[in-house]
């Protein structure tokens, strides 16, 4: 494997790979590979998917609210017996400009803003304007994602 | 230096643009000898520095008709953005309404605003009685470019509240500036248009109001919230310029509607790719151990082509060879079909997974259509359903948003749909960004027609404008233009059915799939392969010719 480029160690597809690359061997450790019943894999998969989120997001850290949502929505789910703490949701909320999502702006984008809330982790407390801004890094980071994966189980279908 | 620009400007042989280009550079001029923030400083000082530095920074003044009226534009140049600390300095001017039309130059990389001060400006008298010319201060925001031809008229301004200042204000927060730098590159030469869009844009504001001496452009309204509502929608128009660059496969898109509804489809087939690739993932066995494989994953990566080809692509990937010359009439029509067809599998196919005991048994691959199963009778057995769905359709349904085809994936390229043994079908074929609308066909059997419908199909709104009532009951239906139709039947004929468009030559050039009433579960893995030969020497048939085909 000579390769003459070099990934750059900071980029967000580095990032990415480590810890996801990290996730999945811990997975993978955990139970035998040689199950292959549907409920083994469809937990696997659950399991993967989860990683992969929580990969993306710790790579990007807390520096967009989409990914401080997605990780809030991935601590609360694994800590669902406790009672959850309200004081990170409220940061969560601080952070992003609250506005009033009906009626905002005179350029009728109601219905599809809606969808575009519930598609990006964290969109139902922005406007209009953060909304786009996070939908774009969003974007940008499910691309990389979907690129690291797909190299991933290609990889090993071979 | 009052005196020399303010007879240039006074003369109306001159053209706006000229004077605007006069104008600045006069300011130029001022600018290096006057130290514009004699009260402003006091935020500024540090600032000062940086903002002299810059080479076209100054802030016009437009009051060349009137002599001590006031200008809104200002010229700022690209390095501006590079000082966050500017912006902080300026949170605290935020009394000072400003207006970001674009207005600007069509030459050169400086970047124009066009601000009007409202009456409640908070800049105090004194920086008025600093500034040499009569012009007013006004806070810059996001960096435009546009061009000034349009703009005519100017109001006069009272010559407490003007000044002639540079500034570099930053209302907004630093991450829009971070992204603003992202986004500069993209912000480029389309001066004309944008501006020209702006004035259509804000001759519908409403009237000014007589007393208010402020600087607006031409039929624009002038009190504070509809300067702030112009500010919101032009930052808004650039993001959504810089999401169209993201969203591939959008640039004819011009409609902000059309554009969000775009945005949401590739969200979402993003989404399922990686709902997709985990599951591939889970069933994959690695004879290599993973950390090995870090390094040379690494590796890879780089070298891998990254880029995504255009949707249209994708059709084309479907071996349809003899059609390879349809290029650019497949990308339109089919493509953008795929990619909804994208979104529909997975939507099925999410629905699939998170429910695991309701499964729909269907399994289906969906490249032009757009196809929702709603399975009434709960299917069988989950594991058969995930083989089914692992090995069937997950490969189609991922070539098919547009991404990197993969050469073995031909294999199971075939578009069809598995029907449960009379189940009731409900499917959607979706028409977006198709030029005409298509009317389709289905073999085999009548179908009732229960909605129809423009723009993407909503789950929330569809099905509740279904006519459950009397549908009409049909074998073709139209599909509108950009829109969708709902039909359902009932699954009863056994058998593979051909669905295509029923203009011979779409057939030829792939809008079409295949709708299989399954009757075997174990079958439809080599359903997949048996139906993809039967596409490949198909295509090259018009639909009279595979009318009786099967």
């Amino acid at each position: 494997m000579n390769n003459p480029h070099h990934m750059n160690p900071r980029s967000l597809k580095s990032r990415f790979t480590t810890r996801f690359l990290r996730a999945l061997t811990k997975i993978r450790a955990q139970k035998p590979i040689s199950s292959s019943s549907p409920t083994e894999i469809f937990r696997r998969y659950r399991k993967i998917k989860v990683a992969a989120d929580k990969s993306m997001a710790y790579s990007v850290r807390s520096r967009k609210t989409w990914s401080r949502a997605m990780l809030w929505k991935l601590r609360s789910r694994s800590h669902r017996r406790r009672p959850v703490k309200t004081k990170f949701r409220q940061s969560v909320m601080k952070n992003t400009k609250t506005t009033t999502t009906t009626g905002e702006d005179g350029v009728g984008f109601g219905v599809e803003a809606s969808e575009l809330r519930e598609l990006v982790p964290g969109g139902e407390a922005m406007d209009l304007c953060n909304l786009l801004d996070e939908t774009a890094h969003y974007i940008k980071c499910l691309t990389t994602q979907v690129q690291v994966m797909k190299k991933i189980a290609d990889f090993y279908s071979l | 230096m009052n005196r020399a620009l303010p007879e240039m400007l006074q003369s109306s042989d001159m053209t706006v643009l000229e004077r605007q280009r006069a104008r600045l550079k006069w300011q130029a001029e001022q600018f290096q000898q006057q130290n514009y923030f004699s009260e402003l400083s006091g935020v500024f000082s540090s600032q000062t520095g940086h903002v002299q530095g810059f080479q076209q920074g100054c802030l016009m003044s437009r009051g060349g008709a009137r002599g001590d009226s006031v200008l809104s534009d200002m010229a700022m140049t690209r390095q501006l953005k590079h000082e966050p600390g500017l912006e902080t300095a300026w949170q605290g001017l935020g009394k000072v309404d400003m207006e970001f039309a674009p207005c600007g130059y069509g030459s050169g990389p400086s970047f124009d605003m066009n601000h009007a001060i409202s009456r409640t400006s908070s800049c105090p008298p004194a920086v008025a009685a600093a500034a040499a010319v009569g012009s007013k201060a006004v806070k810059g925001n996001s960096l435009k470019m546009g061009s000034t031809v349009g703009r005519v008229s100017f109001k006069k301004r009272k010559v407490e509240k003007s000044q002639n200042t540079e500034v570099v204000a930053e209302d907004e927060s630093k991450r829009i500036k971070a992204s603003e730098e992202e986004r500069e590159s993209k912000i480029t030469g389309s001066s004309t248009h944008r501006n020209s869009t702006d004035k259509k844009e804000n001759s519908g504001d409403t009237s000014k109001l007589d007393y208010i001496h402020v600087r607006a452009r031409r039929g624009q309204a002038t009190d504070s919230h509809s300067l702030a509502e112009r500010v919101r929608r032009e930052k808004i128009s650039e993001r959504m310029k810089y999401l169209q660059d993201l969203v591939p496969g959008c640039n004819k898109i011009t409609g902000k509607a059309g554009m969000l509804d775009e945005i949401i489809n590739y969200v979402q087939s993003l989404q399922r790719q990686v709902e997709f690739l985990s599951m591939k993932l889970a069933t994959v066995n690695p004879s290599l151990d993973f950390n090995i494989e870090n390094l040379y994953v690494k590796e890879v990566l780089p070298s891998c082509t990254t880029n995504f080809p255009p949707v249209g692509m994708a059709p084309e990937m479907e071996n349809h060879s003899p059609y390879l010359q349809f290029n650019p009439i497949q990308q339109v029509v089919s493509g953008c079909g795929m990619e909804m067809g994208t979104n529909s599998c997975d939507m099925a196919l999410r629905r699939t997974i998170s429910a695991p005991v309701s499964i729909p048994e269907a399994s289906f691959l969906d490249t032009s259509c757009f196809t929702d199963m709603q399975q009434i009778q709960p299917s069988a057995a989950w594991d058969v359903e995930l083989q089914n769905l692992y090995n069937v359709e997950f490969p189609g349904s991922i070539e098919a948003s547009g991404l990197k085809m993969e050469m073995e994936m031909e294999m199971h390229q075939a578009k069809q749909d598995c029907f449960q043994l009379n189940g009731v079908v409900s499917t959607k074929d979706v028409n977006l960004l198709i030029v005409e609308s298509h009317p389709f066909h289905l073999h085999g059997y009548n179908f009732f027609v229960v909605g129809t419908g423009i723009r993407n199909f909503k789950q929330a709104k569809g099905p509740a404008k279904y006519n459950l009532v009397d549908p009409p009951k049909r074998n073709m239906d139209g599909i509108p233009t950009g829109g969708w139709t709902a039909i359902r039947f009932r699954a009863d004929n056994p058998g593979v059915w051909f669905k295509h468009c029923h203009l011979e030559v779409h057939t030829g050039w792939g809008l079409k799939n295949i709708c299989g009433r399954e009757w075997r579960r174990t079958q439809s893995i080599h359903f997949a392969s048996n139906v993809s030969c039967f596409l490949y020497s198909v295509a090259p048939y018009t639909a009279k010719g595979i009318h009786g085909f099967l």
